[in-house]
């Protein structure tokens, strides 16, 4: 147990001092491998201050994946309930799946602007996609006993939502989710290099433009841990919420 | 009850080949080593599997098939798997000869029963809904002497109309309750089974 511990802690400090060795050990370019001391003190140059883009784009793209996913759950339990539906949606959701979801953030921009509500809308809709045919394709490979179940009680399992749908999708959606939060944070840095003067994503495309590697190491590693944290946290709520589990 | 001509393969392996039985009873039993064709029987009986071709089908429709796997949803207490098979009313529910069993698990969410517990909420709502035609495939593992008694028996009084058909390893819970038992002998593919006495 403790051995496991420390090498999770190895897990997360080895590349950081890896990085420093490499640095001060082998002299490497300021041109390749910018200075950690550099890199750490550069968020102190960023106007506004570094918290509040780390802030926006936290918000933008929480609020889209909780969004996203709740709609994404909704529209799924109610194509596994009708056939009609289906047969109507499904082509349409299953060919948009071929189109890259940062494809469609030109669309946002021109239908939207730089307004909020395009960034929030890209990402709800890149969650919604991926979660709407995760929860359809788990509903339909709902195990015998609960098949076999549902038909001696002469009842259709897409009728109880709440009391089964639901309950049973989340139990076994958790790699649909964490790979929708991956997505929705890589739509989300992208949307904001494309059109926003706040968040991660504008900074990372204005450290590019005035060449400051030291920003742009910054801003890769805020998203790498932004985008760790928020993996652990939808891990431990999944945990937490899924009691019947643990 | 009786099946004539049936033939049903699984995966290319040919497990019933013009398969027949003629049941009069209405506790009928099924015994055999493991394997044999007791769950697939049981299933092509309930209409969950259909067979390749058969001559006649006479079995009673709307049946309720309980497998071996329990079929409580966990995140539900025992009370709340009953009320999702449609049985609501608490009078119905309490004034039923096995209540008792059953009783001290309705609040129990079915994620903390063992599996004994699991099996006698479930075997409980079977009996509740009171089906026409009931196959239970060994429906008494992992349930204490106490209750797997209780149960069996009820079923040997049986105070509901309706035919039952029970898969078992156990062939005295099929003695006690009266059944006609057929036992598979094992070997596949089955054309016919031995009527035991």
């Amino acid at each position: 147990m403790k051995a496991r511990i420390s090498m999770r802690w190895i897990g997360y400090f080895w590349l950081p001092l890896l990085w420093i060795a490499l640095k001060y050990g082998l002299h490497i370019s300021e041109r390749y491998l910018p200075d950690p001391w550099g890199v750490v003190t550069s968020a102190t140059m960023v106007q506004p201050n570094i918290l509040i883009h780390i802030l926006f784009t936290t918000t933008r793209f929480t609020v889209g994946f909780i969004a996203g996913t709740a709609i994404g759950v909704m529209t799924g339990l109610m194509l596994y309930r009708s056939q009609t539906l289906r047969s109507l949606l499904m082509p349409v959701i299953q060919s948009s799946r071929s189109v890259p979801a940062v494809a469609i953030i030109p669309f946002f921009l021109l239908w939207f602007g730089f307004s909020e509500v395009g960034r929030y809308l890209l990402v709800l809709s890149g969650t919604a996609l991926n979660i709407a045919i995760a929860t359809l394709q788990i509903a339909q490979d709902s195990p015998e006993r609960y098949v076999v179940m549902f038909k001696s009680f002469k009842l259709e399992a897409s009728f109880f939502p709440l009391s089964y749908g639901v309950p049973y999708v989340f139990e076994n959606i958790l790699p649909t989710l964490r790979f929708s939060l991956a997505s929705a944070i890589g739509l989300i840095v992208a949307s904001e290099m494309l059109g926003s003067q706040i968040g991660l994503g504008y900074l990372a495309q204005s450290a590019r433009s005035t060449f400051s590697l030291d920003l742009l190491f910054l801003t890769v590693i805020l998203l790498g841990l932004i985008s760790a944290i928020a993996d652990e946290a939808l891990i431990r709520t999944w945990r937490a919420s899924l009691f019947w589990l643990r | 009850m009786k099946i004539t001509g049936m033939s049903f393969s699984y995966q290319g392996q040919i497990i019933f080949d013009d398969f027949s039985l003629d049941a009069s009873s209405d506790i009928v039993g099924l015994s055999g080593p493991p394997g044999c064709g007791k769950t697939t029987l049981l299933k092509i009986l309930a209409g969950v599997l259909k067979p390749k071709s058969i001559s006649v089908f006479n079995v009673p429709q709307d049946a309720l098939l309980i497998l071996q796997e329990d079929a409580l949803l966990p995140w539900l207490t025992g009370w709340q798997n009953l009320t999702i098979a449609g049985l609501r009313s608490k009078k119905a529910i309490a004034d039923h000869p096995l209540y008792s069993v059953v009783e001290p698990l309705l609040e129990k969410h079915a994620h903390a029963m063992s599996f004994g517990q699991r099996r006698t909420v479930e075997l409980f709502r079977a009996f509740a809904f009171q089906p026409r035609f009931l196959c239970l495939d060994e429906p008494f593992n992992f349930i204490d002497e106490i209750t797997r008694s209780v149960y069996l028996e009820f079923l040997q009084r049986k105070p509901f109309p309706g035919v039952v058909v029970m898969s078992t390893h156990h062939v005295s819970e099929l003695a006690r309750i009266n059944a006609e038992v057929f036992r598979f002998s094992g070997a596949l593919p089955v054309s016919s089974l031995e009527v035991a006495r």
